[in-house]
């Protein structure tokens, strides 16, 4: 049977009153925990599983499923909206999408979130439905040196072009890997800048920092002025107009193969996904001035990015029963609670099982979509709020986030020291990306390195005799050094210039 | 501004000698390639360096031409009342997270809402009060009746015989 | 005669109310309207954990509990968890997982500065044991682990990798180096997933899994071949798998679920607890939704147990001083 007759068999099974049931339900749960900061998919799925046990395993997944693509549409909305991200995943749609926010343009950015990840999620699973056995083989060939190569690169294209001083950049970076060190060494299981405290033996929490940093710091700036109730420019058009899809369809498209090429690799996370596609975005801009103030690129590109990632994280964990996040090592639990074991024979053992579920992920997009599209209006409405009241509530919103990060209140004191930070750091202008960045890729640039260096025995060969390591590297290095060059080229040229003129001209 | 950023940045060196300092007594390179030590002390060396680049920067930078941001100019430190009305807020949530395990969520998220609306937010009593009843209470409930969330509870007899 | 019966009847209820009455003897453990406490020191749906769901309502019956109820303490890798544990009060309320190697690797090495060892804990019972494997993928051209090791010796890089530092698999390839006198390069990787992924890529020579779940698919479907099982006896799944005793390297790794208390709890109290997991784990219902799950069930009596982690810790010992190599 050809996919597409195995597709359209799924179908009418999710339309089964049972299935279908569940799918809503997942898809609106999902979307309900992507809201709230700090609870993510991972402990919800966790905490459902038993439930699933009473239901048939067709319906468990096509539930957890929802829960877990849903949440990517549900963390855009706390990120635009308050500078809180509820994910990490949405951490990078913060940067431009709450300036665009304030600026009176939160509904076109919902609108293009809503949109870049409907445009993601389904070709994730189309890739999922139609090649996953190519994609899963494919990706296997990527090993630690190619991933710590596309890191390195990741990173260089995000901090170089950060505009002001790029000193400050470099120390902002430079602080987010050293709070990434915190805790016991991913390699070597050694404690780092621990102090003795079992606590910090799995580091700093990211989530907890972020949404001080972001969400918190933002507020302390926005109360330290004054206590006002216009913080938010009055809000223009609710959806995206013509120009802003124009502008979002190439980084859509970008952001849907970023996203996907890394959703298919296990070990990345969809945040490094957002962060790489953001990145790209900025050097492909014509004015890269725009982003961090509110360029819709910024958020189309990402957004659109972790919605695909997770879609093709099925991938892997389909054919080959590999979990690459912990999101889907949950699913996968669940999966085999319910007694069907993911792997080689999965589509073979269980084709209704399969088809079903990846259809049911099809109709989940369309339905997060029409139901996010709508909603904009109403997010936007909470923005009428009077800030004096509106800032005691996200407050709220960011101890509640700090806590449900892993139920202690240790967090809070996280997310508070942290948010005084960013409040310090944003009134001297040193930039938050570049430490958000490093914050995320850090460690695993760190351990995908010394990993590299175990699989070839200490060889540094390893990083310039495989192809694919070598182009990242070099691809690296290039973005580095061109806008060197260029500024260079333009210092000499105004050298000349100024002498010329001084001259009296030639 | 430059003071600030100078200050910051003698801080980053400080930070950077006490990293590099820390650094050292974790193994540096093992047979095969960079040990946990490795990395945090290129980040302290790192941190020292271009610590003093800032500060070298700000001393010779008088020709240099402002970088332009799109915010609104402003004096850079607040007055005394904006670090008043930061300083409350930080310091409430700090109390918060402290006294959370003692009064449980309800009792420390309405004093939370409550204290900050008044004061802060200059809010009336009736809006206050309603505000910090629905966003204690009623979020209590809605995360724990239907979102599985688990808030804190008070722990102190009093507070707990009370059902909260 | 009436007055004789109410006499009687008088006698007995006072007789039985003396008998339930709360008193020092264990006899009334669990008391009426007390919670088990079971602590599980890994996030909830991960590692244990669902295990552990399952079988919590079968012991609530054996056991008699008015409630049990599982904990999540996840952190530092089971030593947040454990480190809660061991500073329980130990009446018996308060047990939980201590998953091994991992219990004991945490507590041997120094710079974990672990609050227990076993002299802190009371081993009760033990619920699963999963043998580590050796395996390599389809295209490799080892097929036992004499190849593996005679081309180590011939000079060639070989690299294993495992699921982490001091993991069971890592434990394994140490002994295989120092059995086989050969240089095996591990690489550590971040979990079961990620050493998978290496292997099936080409990434590594070989890899060292736990027999279950996934992996017995790729298994089956010849995607992994197995080299050697690293226990005393042959495994049911895979009866022409060899065991690494059997290729001349008397190795014994696994990676096992073992519920234990704090110190000083009553023997009664043990003997209690164990014989209702036990109970629980021969209930039929829970064994066959454990095969479903893929879960590989081993009972062990808590004197058993104990033997079978100082053996374990014995042998470990001597590896710590390797881990960095």
């Amino acid at each position: 049977m050809d996919t597409l007759t195995l597709l359209f068999h799924g179908t009418q099974a999710v339309f089964q009153p049972l299935n279908f049931l569940f799918l809503i339900l997942g898809c609106v749960l999902g979307q309900a925990i992507g809201v709230l900061p700090g609870i993510g998919s991972a402990a919800a799925i966790a905490l459902l599983i038993p439930v699933t046990l009473n239901l048939s395993p067709t319906a468990s997944v096509i539930m957890l499923a929802g829960i877990f693509y849903g949440t990517n549409y549900g963390g855009t909305i706390t990120s635009v909206l308050m500078n809180t991200p509820g994910e990490s995943a949405s951490v990078v749609t913060a940067i431009d999408g709450y300036q665009m926010a304030k600026k009176g343009r939160g509904g076109p950015a919902l609108g293009i979130a809503a949109i870049g990840s409907f445009i993601g999620g389904t070709v994730g699973t189309l890739g999922l439905a139609f090649g996953a056995q190519w994609f899963s083989d494919t990706a296997l060939k990527i090993g630690a040196s190619e991933y710590f190569a596309l890191m390195i690169f990741a990173v260089a294209l995000v901090t170089v072009l950060a505009t002001g001083s790029p000193v400050k950049a470099l120390l902002m970076g430079v602080l987010g890997l050293l709070i990434g060190t915190i805790g016991i060494d991913p390699d070597l299981g050694i404690p780092r800048f621990t102090f003795g405290q079992i606590k910090l033996y799995d580091g700093i929490n990211f989530i907890a920092i972020v949404i001080g940093f972001f969400g918190l710091g933002e507020i302390l700036v926005n109360i330290e002025r004054k206590v006002q109730d216009t913080i938010y420019t009055q809000v223009g058009s609710v959806l995206p107009n013509k120009q802003d899809l124009r502008d979002s369809a190439a980084p859509i498209a970008r952001g849907t193969l970023i996203g996907f090429v890394l959703g298919i690799i296990p070990g990345a996370t969809s945040a490094i996904a957002s962060f790489l596609s953001y990145g790209v975005e900025v050097n492909r801009a014509k004015d890269p001035s725009r982003f961090g103030k509110g360029a819709i690129e910024g958020v189309a590109g990402p957004e659109t990015a972790n919605n695909s990632f997770v879609n093709a994280n099925f991938i892997p964990l389909f054919t080959l029963g590999i979990p690459g996040t912990a999101s889907i090592a949950m699913i996968m639990s669940g999966m085999m609670s319910n007694g069907i074991v993911p792997g080689p024979f999965l589509f073979r053992d269980n084709p209704d099982f399969v088809w079903t579920v990846i259809a049911s992920m099809l109709i989940g997009q369309v339905i997060l979509l029409v139901f996010n599209l709508p909603m904009v209006r109403i997010w936007v409405l909470l923005l009428k709020i009077p800030y004096s009241i509106l800032f005691v509530l996200i407050l709220e919103f960011t101890l509640i986030g700090a806590y449900a990060v892993s139920y202690d209140t240790f967090n809070m004191y996280v997310m508070t020291i942290s948010g005084f930070f960013g409040y310090l750091f944003k009134k001297m202008d040193f930039p938050a990306t570049p430490f958000v960045l490093t914050l995320v890729i850090g460690p695993l640039i760190e351990k995908n390195l010394r990993k590299s260096l175990e699989i070839s025995s200490g060889e540094f060969a390893i990083f310039y005799q495989r192809p694919m390591t070598l182009i990242l590297l070099l691809g690296a290095a290039f973005t580095i050094i061109w806008p060197v060059f260029k500024w260079l080229k333009m210092r000499l040229k105004n050298q000349k210039e100024s002498s010329r003129s001084m001259n009296g001209g030639a | 501004m430059k003071r600030a950023e100078n200050i910051t940045a003698s801080i980053f060196m400080v930070l950077g000698i006490f990293v590099i300092k820390g650094a050292t007594s974790l193994i540096y390179m093992t047979d095969i390639g960079p040990g946990p030590g490795f990395f945090p002390m290129w980040l302290g060396v790192l941190l020292l360096f271009l610590g003093m680049l800032l500060i070298i920067q700000n001393v010779f930078s008088k020709k240099k031409a402002e970088i332009v941001s799109a915010e609104p100019t402003e004096p850079l430190w607040p007055g005394k009342a904006g670090a008043i009305r930061v300083a409350i807020v930080v310091l409430s949530l700090l109390a918060v997270a402290f006294f959370i395990s003692y009064v449980g969520f309800r009792v420390a998220i309405f004093l939370l809402i409550s204290s900050l609306l008044y004061t802060l937010g200059k809010q009336k009593i009736l809006t206050t009060l309603s505000v910090a009843f629905v966003g204690s209470f009623g979020v209590y409930f809605v995360f724990t009746h239907f979102l599985y969330v688990e808030l804190p509870k008070a722990s102190l007899s009093l507070l707990s015989a009370l059902g909260l | 005669m009436k007055n004789k019966f109410k006499l009687a009847v008088s006698a007995l209820s006072i007789a039985g109310l003396l008998l339930n009455a709360p008193s020092a003897s264990a006899a009334v453990y669990p008391a009426k309207g007390k919670t088990i406490t079971i602590i599980v020191p890994y996030d909830a749906g991960g590692a244990g954990d669902i295990g552990a769901r399952m079988l919590a309502p079968y012991i609530k019956t054996a056991i008699g509990a008015t409630n049990v109820e599982i904990v999540n303490k996840p952190g530092a890798g089971s030593q947040v968890g454990i480190s809660a544990l061991a500073a329980a009060n130990p009446d018996g309320y308060t047990i939980g997982f201590t998953h091994l190697p991992a219990t004991i690797t945490t507590y041997l090495d120094p710079t974990r500065a672990a609050t227990y060892d076993l002299t802190k804990l009371t081993p009760l019972a033990m619920m699963v044991v999963v043998p580590t494997i050796l395996v390599v993928r389809a295209e490799s051209k080892y097929t036992s682990i004499k190849d593996l090791i005679a081309d180590a010796k011939g000079g060639a890089k070989v690299t294993i990798s495992d699921s982490g530092i001091l993991s069971d698999g890592h434990l394994a390839s140490l002994q295989l180096q120092q059995l086989a006198g050969v240089k095996l390069q591990a690489v550590h990787s971040t979990g079961g997933a990620a050493t998978t992924a290496d292997v099936l890529g080409g990434q590594v020579s070989a890899g060292t899994l736990n027999v279950g779940g996934a992996t017995n698919e790729l298994i089956k479907s010849g995607k992994l071949r197995i080299l050697g099982i690293f226990s005393k006896t042959k495994d049911k799944t895979f009866p022409t798998a060899k065991t690494a005793k059997d290729q001349g390297y008397p190795i014994y790794v696994s990676t096992s679920r073992a519920i234990s208390g704090p110190a000083g709890m009553s023997a009664s109290v043990v003997i209690k607890i164990s014989s209702a997991i036990r109970t629980a784990m021969l209930n039929p219902e829970f064994v066959a939704k454990a095969n479903a799950a893929g879960l590989y069930l081993k009972f062990m009596w808590p004197n058993q147990l104990q033997t079978y982690w100082s053996e374990m810790q014995t042998a470990t010992i001597p590896l710590m001083a390797l881990k960095n190599s």
